[in-house]
């Protein structure tokens, strides 16, 4: 009598089921879902990992990145061992934040690049970072930490010359942004407070005091803001002056709100109360961040107030800096605090349009020495950079079609404010870029054409 | 003993337990059927008692069972995860739905291959085509992409085919129903070397376009028309280096161009690599005007072969720019630049070039050499103008000679007019 092998007849029917399994996925799933396949890896060494957020307390360690180095850079020394002078712990269990401190002076490559010449005067900079081992260093969105040596790249870093104005900076972490979102993760104030004695931040209506050290230096930790993202600093001098730094979103806006505008040109509404909103959103050409345009009410209801174009983290919309893993807010549209030519469409000029150019990658990184190209461009074969066309449209435009050497594009101005965007990937060197609205009325309007070069 | 082994043995008596259940069940059937008594049923109901006085022996069963059915699952997962990926390949994902603006978002459905194929000027390489689709509200919409196996998508630079999805457009535009392109561009698929780029020129021009006729370095090429008025042609470099220009023609005699690869400023490289550009500029404290000449995409800062700085004094009466000045040059060696005004040829093949700016009275600058050559650069909108030959071209056997807009002309062997000191404003 033979002897059943009922294992290998589990083995056989599991395979025949799955392989019946997938011939009817292949067949019936559309390739819109197939994200879902891509997320879970599908195979691809370029997809997305699907793994669990990194523990903040053990993040990976690598060496130090390689100094850049090139005709034009400005290469930064210590004149004394830097010292730590303000530290704060991580609100998500991180290494601790510090800010180091040192004398310091500038150089430049000179002629025929080998011996370096002295440039401007001596200067104090401030460098943010995280302390790890009593190594000073800096953590990205990938939980790595590295140590980072004197220099302007590795770290966000601000240089001044004593006696100047307060220098205080919002830096915000976010999450990886590998997989095509991201999100903040802390909100760090931190740099020079100058000569204030107390300085109070105030980051969505939670308020922290915050004592500067003996050299003026300011540093705080909060979780990241809510909705209005607003962060301001208020610091009090010795003499019984006052001054206000507005830091977060809008934060152009704010201030001048608060000065009462520039001159006789100044917006007669700008006085924000409301909660920002991502208006218009156009995807990444990598499959990145997405990218959009934030918009804030006036406190009347009378008009909006859009930000510039950057991408999207959270709620926010600004810049994105890859090698740091830090955003920064984007800086509010001219039409926030000034009325005047070429800031307000009109019905006889329905369209007001921008053209921009971002080499991408990372800002605190010269775009020479940017890294390899991330998975979403091996994937898709797109060109480094992005050129971005933006604008605000009259009331009475239904559609703007965008024509560039690369394509045609129509796009629907947004509900709230009338912003629209496109966002490609590389320059154009060459060629035309010509904007057009279709009014309410049928007719068309044809923007004066933007010529490369 | 294993436990493969112990589970085996358990599914053998499970299995022998069911057939003797099932042949139990036939005669209990067959009996009833016949109106008999089941003989054995003391006998079942002593095995029952004897199952229950070892209830260990049950729950070892149940657990096996369930590795079992476990292992089945996970087999047939895998299977099935690698039959999906063997059928389908991976895939280039969609944007998120709420990233995508409704005009550039595809109606799920609506996406379809317009059966327009264009070979990749490298032999063994996916043809190339153009995905149509609906926007949801109602736009025409492109996508350019290769064909592998009957499936659409993209060798990536890695070499690997991925899927597109079907949410992945470049572009939607409104349909225009006159002799007018609907949508029209050169796509550019990058690459880690210029010549590995592609230039994928392509549009919908609708049924009344008849030809399509493509201008590469000088010489035409017609482009076969498909339904709707779709076209496709696929060029080797980026746009400019071939200084592509497309012409449509409609049935109404209506001729529509679209120079797609055209700048005064960038002219195509005379022996077939990357085109060049012009750039004009001034330096802060210093009366000079300057042009450089460069590859015109740049790889990024100071990555790409720039010439010298070329420098003249311009003078300005209030209404229009006199004076000119222009450099004659043949470009070599391997440096990089130094300072702004250097240049750094960084190991690019040789190169003679003309380039420099004229005043407003300069209507017409003529290089001629020899060989035949003969060239009229085009004068760019910031008064510079410039022109590359190959680095054979002896620079001293170059003529350049300019027409005055009152009919003068002068001629030129050399370099005129350079000014390679600053001079300062004040």
């Amino acid at each position: 009598m033979t002897r059943r092998r009922p294992m290998l007849l589990l083995a056989l029917g599991a395979v025949l089921a799955g392989l019946l399994v997938a011939i009817v996925l292949a067949v019936a799933l559309p390739q819109a879902r197939d994200a879902v396949a891509v997320a879970g890896g599908g195979g691809d060494p370029l997809a997305p990992a699907a793994t669990a957020p990194a523990d903040p307390s053990r993040p990976a360690r690598a060496p130090a990145r390689p100094q850049p180095r090139g005709a034009g850079l400005l290469r930064l020394r210590a004149t004394a061992p830097p010292r730590v002078e303000a530290s704060a712990p991580d609100s998500r269990g991180g290494p601790p934040w510090v800010v180091r401190v040192f004398p310091s002076q500038r150089f430049a490559p000179a002629r025929g690049g080998r011996a370096l010449r002295r440039i401007g005067k001596p200067e104090v900079c401030a460098q943010l970072g995280r302390e790890l081992d009593g190594r000073f260093g800096w953590v990205d969105a990938t939980n790595t930490w590295r140590p980072v040596p004197v220099s302007y790249w590795g770290a966000p870093i601000l240089c001044w010359h004593r006696g100047v104005e307060p220098q205080l900076q919002l830096t915000t972490p976010i999450s990886d942004p590998s997989g095509g979102g991201a999100d903040p993760l802390n909100a760090v104030v931190w740099g020079f407070a100058g000569r204030a004695a107390t300085v109070d931040l105030t980051v969505d209506g939670a308020r922290r005091g915050v004592d500067p050290t003996p050299h003026g230096v300011v540093l705080a930790v909060l979780p990241p803001g809510g909705r209005r993202h607003r962060a301001r600093a208020e610091l009090r001098f010795r003499d019984g002056a006052r001054a206000t730094a507005e830091l977060g979103p809008f934060a152009e806006q704010r201030a001048m709100a608060s000065h009462g505008g520039i001159g006789d040109r100044a917006h007669p509404r700008f006085a924000p109360g409301t909660p920002q909103v991502v208006d218009f959103r156009v995807p990444d050409p990598d499959g990145g961040l997405p990218w959009g345009i934030a918009v804030i009410r006036n406190d009347d209801g009378s008009g909006w107030c859009r930000s510039a174009l950057g991408q999207i983290v959270g709620e926010r919309v600004g810049f994105v800096d890859e090698r740091l893993g830090t955003f920064t807010d984007a800086t509010n549209g001219v039409d926030c605090i000034w009325v005047g030519e070429g800031t307000h469409p009109t019905p006889d000029r329905p369209l007001e349009v921008a053209y921009g150019f971002s080499a991408g990658g990372s800002p605190s990184l010269p775009p020479a020495t940017q890294t390899a190209p991330s998975p979403g461009r091996v994937m898709r074969r797109t060109l480094p950079g992005r050129f971005t066309v933006t604008g605000l449209a009259h009331d009475d435009v239904v559609s703007v079609t965008i024509a560039t050497p690369r394509d045609v594009r129509t796009v629907t101005p947004s509900r709230r404010a009338h912003v629209f965007a496109a966002v490609y990937d590389g320059d154009f060197p060459v060629g035309e870029i010509a904007v057009s609205a279709r009014l309410r009325d049928g007719t068309v309007y044809r923007a004066p054409p933007y010529t490369v070069f | 003993m294993s436990f493969v082994d112990e589970l085996e043995r358990d599914l053998v008596e499970a299995a022998e337990r069911r057939r003797e259940a099932l042949r139990t069940a036939a005669g209990v059937r067959a009996r009833r059927r016949l109106g008999l008594r089941a003989p054995h049923r003391r006998a079942e109901e002593e095995a029952g008692a004897g199952l229950a006085a070892r209830p260990g022996l049950a729950r070892r069963g149940m657990r096996r069972l369930a590795l079992a059915t476990a292992l089945f699952a996970l087999i047939g997962a895998a299977t099935a995860g690698a039959g999906l990926l063997l059928l389908r390949g991976t895939v280039i994902p969609g944007p998120a739905l709420e990233d995508v603006p409704r005009d550039q978002l595809p109606l799920p459905g609506t996406t379809r291959l317009t059966g327009l194929t264009a070979a990749d000027p490298l032999a063994g390489r996916p043809p190339w085509t153009l995905r149509l689709a609906r926007s949801s509200t109602g736009l025409l919409c492109s996508t350019v992409g290769q064909l592998d196996g009957g499936r659409f998508g993209l060798v990536g630079l890695d070499g690997r085919f991925r899927a597109y999805s079907e949410r992945i457009v470049d572009s939607c535009g409104e349909q225009q129903h006159g002799p007018h392109a609907s949508l029209i561009g050169a796509r550019v698929f990058d690459a880690e070397h210029p010549r590995d780029v592609r230039t994928v020129v392509n549009g919908v021009a609708g049924p009344s376009l008849t030809a399509v006729t493509l201008d590469v370095r000088g010489r035409a090429r017609s482009v076969p028309v498909g339904p709707g008025g779709a076209f496709l042609a696929v060029l080797p470099g980026y746009p400019e280096d071939s200084g592509v220009q497309v012409e449509l023609r409609f049935a109404g005699g209506q001729v529509e161009t679209h120079p797609l690869g055209r700048s005064a400023t960038v002219a195509p490289d005379p022996e077939g690599g990357q085109a060049w550009r012009s750039t004009a500029f001034g330096i802060g404290n210093d009366r000079r005007s300057c042009v450089t000449v460069s590859i015109a995409r740049a790889g990024g800062a100071g990555t790409v072969a720039s010439s010298p700085a070329a420098c003249g004094l311009m003078r300005y009466d209030g209404r229009r720019w006199h004076g000119f000045y222009f450099a004659v040059r043949r470009l070599s060696g391997g440096a990089g630049p130094t300072s702004l005004l250097s240049g750094g040829w960084r190991g690019h093949p040789p190169r003679t070039a003309v380039w420099g700016g004229v005043g407003d009275e300069v209507a017409e600058v003529v290089v001629t050499g020899p060989g035949g050559i003969r060239t009229t650069p085009p004068i760019a909108t910031s008064k510079t103008f410039f022109a590359v030959f190959p680095g054979s071209v002896d620079p001293d056997e170059l003529t350049v000679t300019l027409r005055f807009a009152d009919g003068r002309t002068r001629a030129f062997h050399g370099s005129a007019n350079l000014v390679t000191r600053k001079v300062p404003m004040r």
